[in-house]
Formats: structure tokens, sequence, C-alpha cells
């Protein structure tokens, strides 16, 4: 078991979503920062798709109630065990009352701790992620407060060192393969989605300026502040379905990126879709941060994710090889 | 130092000083194909002798062994704990774990060896002051290499 010492509010159980039932109203939930739960996964030697803490409101402290191995990856948040500090992207193997401590980061958004066995609660409709709008999945449907109690599921063998030991962050390992910041703005790659064309020539806008992420932002969606972009004429779309990566404009003119908690369904014209590779640096954008949108293809996109596949591919690959090799080295 | 064989005395690094013993230590290295060796002797200070290049004079001897200076036995070495490239900073950071000249802790972390995917911790030993960081930036390491050198605490 983990207890919860401190939290802020929106602290949730993920896993990488719920999916199957859009059909019937049901969001897919699931990590902002899909890459930094799987990589903390495969750290601690569990299956990429284990139930994390995703950490969104700081601080946070947690105490060990057993001896286990944990990852912090995703936003670097100065964490701590027992004071001790450590490198982000890291797993460690702790006691039991050893307490983990995650101040607010200085850069990005979310952190995500992985546990050794995942994070034990009950699945529902397939997932661990916690559905904070339908109220079910995680803990009770609801974020966590101080005292909750997680229980952490058994695994047979982790050897991860002593000191612990840790993976490239992804801007790192991947930087070839997403496009830099300019000047601190995220840049985002999307696709032009079915009603772009009703935005004629005013479309060019919505790639050649900056916009911000304004505080009407969480897991649902981003609304951008920036200059609106207007349609030539009204139109009136019935109700479609939505997924995480849709950009809708409404007649505000301000575009909302859809994002882990999407709506199933919606009526706003759709302008563009963000390439599903590049939601994790979505969610790993803060409020108040600027982003630009430049045009992908879906060559592109697929290549990227073949990056990021085989990237997450050499983690798993290495994570045994390297162990072993440091089991083999202190015994002689 | 073969089993059974009367030890000299004085201490090890003297016993390996020995002209003897060095033509000894030169025939392994030789017979084991290994071109250098280091041993560390029980004040912590390190010898490491290192076979000469010039491979066609006759039998082993003294002309081929180099002695090369080690640390002084007041510096402990931070060690690489596993061979990769040596990282001073964690690439998602923008500062080192510890600068040189910083006080550090038993098991501080500072610095690391990116091993294709992952990344390990280099630590301190013991309590010091982080002297000098002996290897560049990318540098490929060897398993137990000296990366930095810590001046013990009094």
């Amino acid at each position: 078991m983990i207890e919860v010492l401190q939290t802020g509010p929106l602290n949730t159980v993920q896993d990488l979503g719920r999916f199957g039932f859009r059909n019937a109203g049901v969001t897919s939930s699931g990590a902002m920062d899909r890459l930094a739960l799987m990589v903390g996964n495969l750290l601690v030697g569990n299956d990429e798709g284990e139930a994390t803490v995703e950490v969104q409101t700081f601080p946070f402290r947690l105490r060990f109630e057993r001896d286990m191995t944990v990852a912090i990856t995703g936003a670097d948040c100065d964490a701590r065990l027992d004071g001790r500090r450590l490198p982000p992207w890291w797993a460690i193997p702790v006691s039991s009352a050893q307490v983990l401590e995650l101040e607010t980061p200085r850069r990005s958004a979310r952190a995500y701790l992985s546990f050794a066995g995942g994070i034990d609660v009950e699945p529902v409709m397939g997932s661990r992620s916690t559905s904070l709008r339908g109220g079910f999945g995680g803990l009770d449907g609801r974020f966590l407060a101080a005292n909750d109690r997680l229980a952490i599921g058994s695994i047979s063998a982790c050897a991860v060192p002593q000191g612990g030991f840790g993976a490239m962050p992804p801007e790192t390992a991947l930087a070839e393969h997403f496009p830099a910041s300019e000047d601190g703005t995220l840049v985002v790659r999307a696709i032009p989605a079915g009603e772009y064309a009703l935005f004629g020539a005013e479309a060019e806008r919505f790639w050649s300026q900056t916009w911000k992420i304004s505080s009407q932002s969480d897991r649902t969606g981003y609304r951008l502040s920036g200059e609106p972009i207007r349609l030539a004429s009204p139109v009136e779309l019935r109700s479609h379905g939505v997924v995480p990566g849709v950009v809708q404009m409404p007649p505000s003119g301000e575009p909302i990126i859809q994002m882990s908690d999407a709506n199933t369904a919606g009526g706003y014209p759709k302008i563009a879709g963000v390439i599903d590779v590049d939601l994790w640096r979505l969610g790993q954008a803060r409020i108040g941060s600027r982003i630009r949108f430049v045009q992908s293809s879906v060559a592109e996109a697929r290549g990227a994710e073949r990056a990021v596949q085989a990237y997450l591919d050499d983690i798993r690959r290495t994570v045994p090889i390297l162990t072993q090799a440091l089991a083999a080295m202190s015994r002689r | 130092m073969t089993k059974g064989r009367k030890r000299k005395s004085g201490s090890l690094a003297e016993q390996i000083l020995d002209p003897a013993t060095l033509e000894e230590i030169a025939l392994w290295l030789e017979n084991a194909g290994v071109a250098s060796i280091e041993i560390e002797t029980g004040d912590g200070r390190l010898v490491r002798i290192v076979a000469g290049e010039d491979t066609t004079s006759h039998g082993a001897g003294m002309d081929r062994l180099v002695l090369v200076p080690t640390e002084p036995a007041s510096v402990r070495p931070a060690k690489a704990p596993i061979a990769g490239h040596f990282l001073p900073v964690h690439p998602a950071r923008e500062a080192a774990e510890a600068t040189i000249g910083a006080s550090v802790l038993p098991e501080q972390i500072v610095g690391f060896v990116r091993v294709g995917p992952l990344i390990m911790p280099i630590c301190a030993e013991e309590a010091g002051t982080l002297d000098a960081c002996t290897v560049e930036s990318g540098d490929l390491v060897g398993y137990g290499d000296s990366v930095f050198l810590i001046e013990p605490a009094q």
C-alpha cells in the first residue's frame, strides 16, 4: 500500500485509457502524457500500460507502506525520497515508511508515479483510469485526497539497482523526430480536419499565429486564446463523434483542443486534428504557455510513431540486460 | 602473489615495485593477452601497471612495464558503475547534480553514465569535496573507471 500524505486537487489514477465505449458516451480518459506513463512502467518492470498516479497539482507527498520500487517520469518536480534528491525519469527501490515528495515543476505540467506491480484498483470497462465526469474508475471515481491509501500489485522480480537508474527523456532521445520549440513556443503538428475548407482564407491564421493556453484548460480540453478565426458564414452541424486531439472552432473563434477527457460528441466545426503522437507534448504544456500549429501529414505522423515505438522497445529490451549486468558485477 | 610463496616485507606497493615481481606480472600480462592491470592496495592507493609497446624484446622484463602515477592516497574516485557514455548533467536538467568544489554526501549522485536508452548514476562513496572531473562529456568510460575525484571530509 501507499498512503497519500498531501495532495492538491485533480490528481488521479490513470492508465492508457478506456476504449470501446465511446458509443455509449464513455470518454477514454487515460494519462495526458502517455509516453511518460509507459516509460515509468517499463523502468519498474511493468507492462507499459499499468495504472499510475498522474500528479498535476503540487506539492504531492506519499508514504510507502512496504518495500517496493517506484518510478517518477514526466515533469521534473525535484522529487525527494526522505529528503534525498532524485533525478527526473528515475526508478528506485524504496523502503517501507520512506516518504516521496514532489514539488511544483518549473517546466512541464504533469508527473507520473509508476509502482512495480501497478496500482491495484478495480478495472471498470477494461481500464483503471479515473473518469471524473463519470465518477467511476481509479479510486472510487474521484481525485486523490490526503489519507487515501492505494493498493499496489505484487510483481515477482524487479531488479532495479539500489541507487536507482533512469531513462533518457523522450525530449532528448527523440529530439530529431519532434519539432523544436521556438522561443519557448511549443510547436504542435496537426492535419486539417473535416470543416477546414469552411474557414477559407481565415484558416491561414490558424497556423501562422501563436496561441496561448488559457486558464480555462484542463484534462477535458485546452481553450486557446489569440486573434479569433471566424467562419465566412455560420454553419450548423449535427453533433458528431469527437476524439482527443480534435481542434474545434466555437463561434468565439478561439480554438479548443480536445484532450484525454474529451467529450465523446460535439457540434463545433473541426478545423484540424493534432496528430496522436504529439498529444503527450501538449499534455505537458502549462496553462499560460504558448503553442503554434504546424501542418503535418499522415506519413510524418506515422514516422514519428515508429520512432516512439522504437524508443519504447529499446527501453523494454535494455532494462533486463542492464539489471542482469549490474547483478553479475556486484557478485564479483 | 602466487599462493604459497613467501611474502616479502614492506607495503604491497613496495612489493609490486620489486623487479622480480614486476617481471612475473609482465609474464602474466603477456600470457593472458592483457594490456594493463590496476591494483588497489589496502590504504586505497591505486597502482596501475601497463605493458610497454615493445613486444619484440626477448622475454618479459622491466623495460616493458610502465608504472602509471595514480591519485594521491587522500583523494577518492567516484567510479563509473557500468560501461557507457559520461553525462555530466542529466539531459532533462540545466545544472549538474553537484559542481566542482561542492560538498557531497555518501551515495549522492554526482554524474551519470548513458547506456543506450538508460541512465546509471555515478555516486560519491563517502562525504567530501568534489575535486575534479577526469573525463569529458560524452566520453566512453569503462566499468570502475574513475570519473570524479573526491577529497574526503576530515
